[in-house]
């Protein structure tokens, strides 16, 4: 079957169409998911918070008009879920649990050792993304994690670019010192 | 000094700034480490895996879909020419009904005119409407901007306020009238 469009899918969900609203949430999923899990730090609260925003995207397509992309509407509801799962616990910076299962995709390679180093140094990455303010984590997150420009971040915000611009230079420069060890070891 | 060099690699220096931070890169070692830290931690921040979701997933959420759908469905979208056209022909028609429901039980005119003078009354009368149109087309204006619900709600709020408001003598019977045409 050939890849429908969001605009299709969303006007056949808004018909009650079901399955028309299972293929945008598989079409989304990992990139919600990950949003959430790189913002709480938590496998569990990044499932509950990315179910929170696929029901929410539900609920509000009544009244969802295609004047913009449908990604930036759906990341606006995500940011604002992310912020209210911050808002009642903060994002969770201890190295995460191998037991977990690790991130997903991990692939290249089936040296047990170099496959616990690439994994370590992901839990390194995300507990320097970890010690981020929430906005300024977020921002990196939607730019260097999931692709969008400085203009679309400021859209799904609603926040000035020169605000996005400014969050983002504090984030890198943060994180170039909390990663300073990273990179040092990386070039031994 | 990092921060110039941000600006340079979001490429939002004009060209002959961009020529001057490149020309000083080459000469500075200390900025161009800085640039080589700050393209190395992008790089390690774009290292980080997707994280995929459990496999069911999707499942869960149509779940958890249909059992709110059972509760509420999601409104049809309307077009908004459509919206404006119903807003606008639902204003006509409550307005019509308001002029209706005032122009029933001319009695009430008649005792009014006892107390008030003609051209008191038919002021009074002409700027009840005056001030009906405004809301109704207010009303009309919030269900044209995409919210019928609302839009009808403010209608039916100003119909019945200006029944409430257009006295016990006029109420009579006309504000069943009112209520029931809206």
């Amino acid at each position: 079957m050939p890849c429908e469009p969001d605009d299709v899918l969303i006007q056949r969900t808004q018909v009650g169409d079901l399955t028309a609203f299972g293929t945008i949430v598989d079409r989304y999923r990992t990139r919600i998911y990950s949003l959430a899990y790189r913002m709480l730090g938590d496998r569990d609260r990044a499932d509950d918070v990315a179910q929170e925003v696929f029901i929410r995207v539900y609920k509000a397509l009544g009244t969802y008009r295609m004047c913009g992309t449908f990604s930036t509407w759906l990341f606006a509801i995500a940011v604002n879920v992310c912020t209210d799962a911050l808002r009642q616990k903060p994002v969770a910076t201890t190295p995460i649990d191998s037991s977990e299962g690790g991130p997903a995709h991990e692939s290249g390679g089936t040296d047990p050792h170099s496959a616990y180093q690439r994994s370590e140094m992901q839990e390194r990455i995300q507990n320097a993304m970890g010690r981020l303010p929430d906005q300024q984590r977020l921002i990196i997150a939607l730019i260097h994690l999931q692709g969008h420009s400085y203009e679309e971040v400021a859209q799904i915000m609603r926040q000035p670019i020169g605000t996005v611009k400014s969050h983002a230079h504090r984030a890198r420069a943060r994180l170039k010192t909390l990663l300073a060890p990273c990179m040092e070891e990386d070039t031994r | 000094m990092l921060d110039g060099v941000q600006r340079y690699e979001d490429g939002d220096l004009p060209q002959e700034r961009r020529v001057e931070i490149e020309r000083h890169l080459s000469e500075c070692e200390n900025c161009s480490v800085e640039l080589a830290q700050l393209r190395s931690t992008v790089a390690l921040i774009e290292s980080l895996h997707e994280v995929d979701t459990p496999p069911e997933f999707t499942a869960n959420v149509l779940e958890a879909v249909r059992s709110e759908r059972s509760i509420e469905q999601p409104a049809p979208s309307v077009p908004w020419p459509v919206g404006a056209i119903l807003g606008i022909a639902g204003a006509v028609l409550s307005a019509v009904i308001v002029t209706l429901a005032l122009s029933i039980d001319l009695s009430a005119v008649a005792e009014w005119t006892t107390v008030l003078k003609p051209s008191a009354v038919a002021a009074t009368h002409l700027g009840r409407l005056l001030l009906e149109a405004l809301l109704v087309g207010l009303g009309a204006l919030v269900q044209a901007m995409g919210k019928p619900a609302l839009g009808l709600l403010a209608v039916d709020i100003v119909l019945l306020a200006v029944l409430l408001t257009t006295g016990r003598h006029l109420l009579k019977g006309r504000a069943v009238f009112g209520m029931v045409a809206v």
